[in-house]
């Protein structure tokens, strides 16, 4: 931009032509402001092996970090297990975050090496779910993740991390194996750090999806900083602890994102990936491991205590997308977008002018020929309460269809 | 289902606010003297589930507003539990003991609900009852009460403008809830001040040839 300006001022030419390459500098720093403004993150997902179904996981956490619209994503895959790994090297210096989502044979020492200076020198990590399972020998990466479990990790690992009953954060050194969780199960996630970019303006506590609770983690937890913890419900063949969820762990320059959730198995439908709660978690942690920084903005929905949200296409709805959803609602079938519409009217906190923008929707709804009348009535109710005059037309025509003239009728008389 | 979970259905039921408000703000109206009292302003926000078909909220906090000057402040036990574990909630005391009105005043505080009544400080609960300002109706058994009333022409223990009183609360405040506005309540004629949309949740229109009885 200094350059740019010294060209300008330092301009001989006639008015006509100076004005002409005015606009053609001005036109090149805004194309190059904007180029820098949209230009996403690199990521690299890490995978090829592991005690989880990777086949399925790595896409799935590929579409999740590119529904953020803040990352171009590549994958690089390793060679299958017992085979000659000698050749993998994937050129982690040339990405911002590198998500690994790898359990199985030891990499090439070379390329350890270069995970080490990668990281080391301000390179982003997100170890994800069973990636905490991995390299129990290799010293530096048990640094990184902080906390790790399974295969052989026990007191000379590290301590067990966890909080109390009574809030305390507690760094137990007894005796014991890392690693272990109970059947699978619904769990609440506490925030412990609610100000901390990667969580901040999320509920202090939400449901999560039916998922691993990963529990009697241990490991050296050095610059490690727990931003959720769930309770680990002795009913649920759980420890009675408050266990680590997501954390953040500082190595050198580097900065690691840790989230133990998002179990994906042999089962249909892969309802732990879907849950909101671990894909907003999994774009901002990606996000803040990259730079240090997370300026994704909140999604208007957001994971709450009341049910876990899942989201099937691993996305966040827009406003249309809740409307056109809701258009094939029938008894029976998930009332979610209805409610999801609900909520948001509710957060609009009686501002007439927002109400004014949902009530539009609505009576597009209303019209539209390919809306259930279940629908329809729903939507009527919701009208009834916070619509207006304009609402009356649209209504008096529902009131000619008998599958709707009874809510049509309800919302006219509360509207009058 | 039928008998216990359609409470869980805003057609049907406000959840468990509804199911106790009744119960603990009658105590804490009892409490004040304030069963012909009702709130100048109430304002609240809740959770609600979008997964399933229940949809009343599952957290909730709301704080009412009364003419002397009185906050009462109802939400479900965890508001207060979090409160107290991020400081939030100094001075005043604590939520110890489950449900139930903890009333605040200069002396300390009394918390009762059906497992017991406790104090800040114990010597509260000691003082016996020919010195209290107030005389106490005493009844331990609603079904005696109302067949005794019957006979004397008293007024029951809990009588029914008095029930509505203290459920009247909860309502305003499921409201409130739902419009996310701080609402202005006339009492005497039972309406919003400041709220069309809130009015219009005060009642739900009949379906025709159903209509409100006129008593």
């Amino acid at each position: 931009m200094g350059n740019a300006k010294d060209l300008i001022i330092n301009y001989k030419l006639l008015p006509m032509k100076r004005i002409f390459h005015l606009i053609v500098i001005a036109l090149l720093s805004l194309s190059v402001l904007s180029g820098c403004q949209n230009k996403k993150l690199k990521a690299l997902i890490v995978t090829g092996q592991n005690n989880h179904n990777w086949e399925d996981s790595h896409v799935i956490l590929k579409k999740i970090l590119e529904n953020s619209d803040a990352f171009t994503v590549e994958t690089s895959i390793s060679p299958a297990k017992g085979e000659d790994m000698s050749s993998f090297a994937p050129d982690f210096l040339a990405f911002d975050v590198v998500v690994l989502d790898y359990n199985g044979d030891e990499w090439p020492e070379n390329t350890k090496k270069n995970f080490e200076v990668y990281v080391k020198n301000g390179g982003g990590v997100v170890v994800y779910h069973a990636s905490d399972n991995s390299f129990p020998e290799w010293k530096e990466y048990n640094e990184m993740i902080g906390l790790g479990g399974w295969y052989g990790r026990d007191e000379k690992s590290g301590p067990f991390i966890y909080y109390n009953n009574h809030n305390e954060l507690i760094r137990d050194n007894s005796e014991g194996k890392a690693g272990s969780h109970g059947p699978q199960h619904e769990f609440v996630i506490e925030l412990r750090e609610p100000e901390h970019p990667i969580v901040k303006g999320l509920p202090k506590r939400w449901l999560h999806s039916q998922d691993e609770l990963y529990s009697n983690l241990r490991g050296p937890a050095k610059n490690m900083t727990i931003l959720a913890t769930s309770y680990a419900d002795p009913k649920q063949k759980g420890t009675g602890r408050h266990e680590p969820i997501l954390m953040t762990i500082n190595y050198g320059k580097g900065r690691i994102f840790h989230t133990v959730i998002g179990h994906v198995g042999g089962e249909k439908v892969h309802y732990a990936t879907q849950d909101a709660g671990f894909i907003l978690t999994l774009q901002r942690g990606a996000e803040w491991a990259a730079t240090g920084e997370v300026k994704q903005q909140l999604p208007a929905d957001l994971p709450n205590i009341g049910s876990a949200f899942l989201l099937p296409n691993y996305k966040f709805y827009t406003l249309d997308e809740l409307f056109n959803k809701a258009k094939s609602f029938e008894y029976g079938k998930a009332q979610k977008y209805l409610y999801l519409i609900s909520n948001r009217i509710r957060e609009a906190d009686g501002d007439p002018k927002k109400l004014s923008g949902y009530e539009n929707r609505i009576l597009s709804t209303l019209q539209s020929d390919d809306a259930t009348n279940e629908c329809k009535n729903y939507l009527c109710r919701e009208l009834s309460w916070m619509g207006s005059e304009k609402s009356l037309s649209v209504l008096n025509e529902l009131l000619k269809n008998p599958e709707t003239s009874d809510m049509a009728q309800f919302a006219i008389t509360r509207l009058q | 289902m039928l008998h216990f979970h359609w409470r869980w259905i805003q057609d049907y039921s406000g959840g468990q606010l509804t199911d106790w408000a009744g119960h603990h703000i009658d105590i804490a109206h009892w409490g004040l003297g304030f069963d012909q009292a009702a709130p100048i302003s109430i304002e609240g926000k809740g959770v609600y589930p979008t997964e399933g078909i229940y949809n009343v909220p599952v957290e909730y906090v709301m704080e009412a507003e009364y003419e002397n000057g009185l906050k009462m402040t109802i939400a479900n036990a965890r508001y207060f539990k979090d409160k107290r574990k991020h400081g939030l909630w100094p001075k005043i005391g604590a939520v110890r003991y489950g449900m139930g009105p903890v009333w605040y005043g200069e002396k300390g505080w009394i918390q009762v609900n059906r497992s017991g009544l406790w104090a800040s400080n114990p010597e509260l609960l000691k003082i016996p009852e020919k010195d209290l300002k107030i005389k106490i109706y005493h009844s331990t058994d609603h079904w005696q009460n109302f067949l005794d009333c019957i006979k004397t022409r008293e007024k029951t223990i809990a009588p029914a403008e008095v029930a509505h009183n203290s459920i009247s609360v909860a309502l305003i405040g499921e409201i409130a809830m739902l419009t996310g506005e701080k609402l202005k309540w006339d009492s005497k004629n039972e309406l919003f001040t400041n709220s069309e949309y809130a009015n219009r949740l005060l009642s739900r229109p009949f379906r025709a040839p159903w209509e409100m009885p006129k008593i």
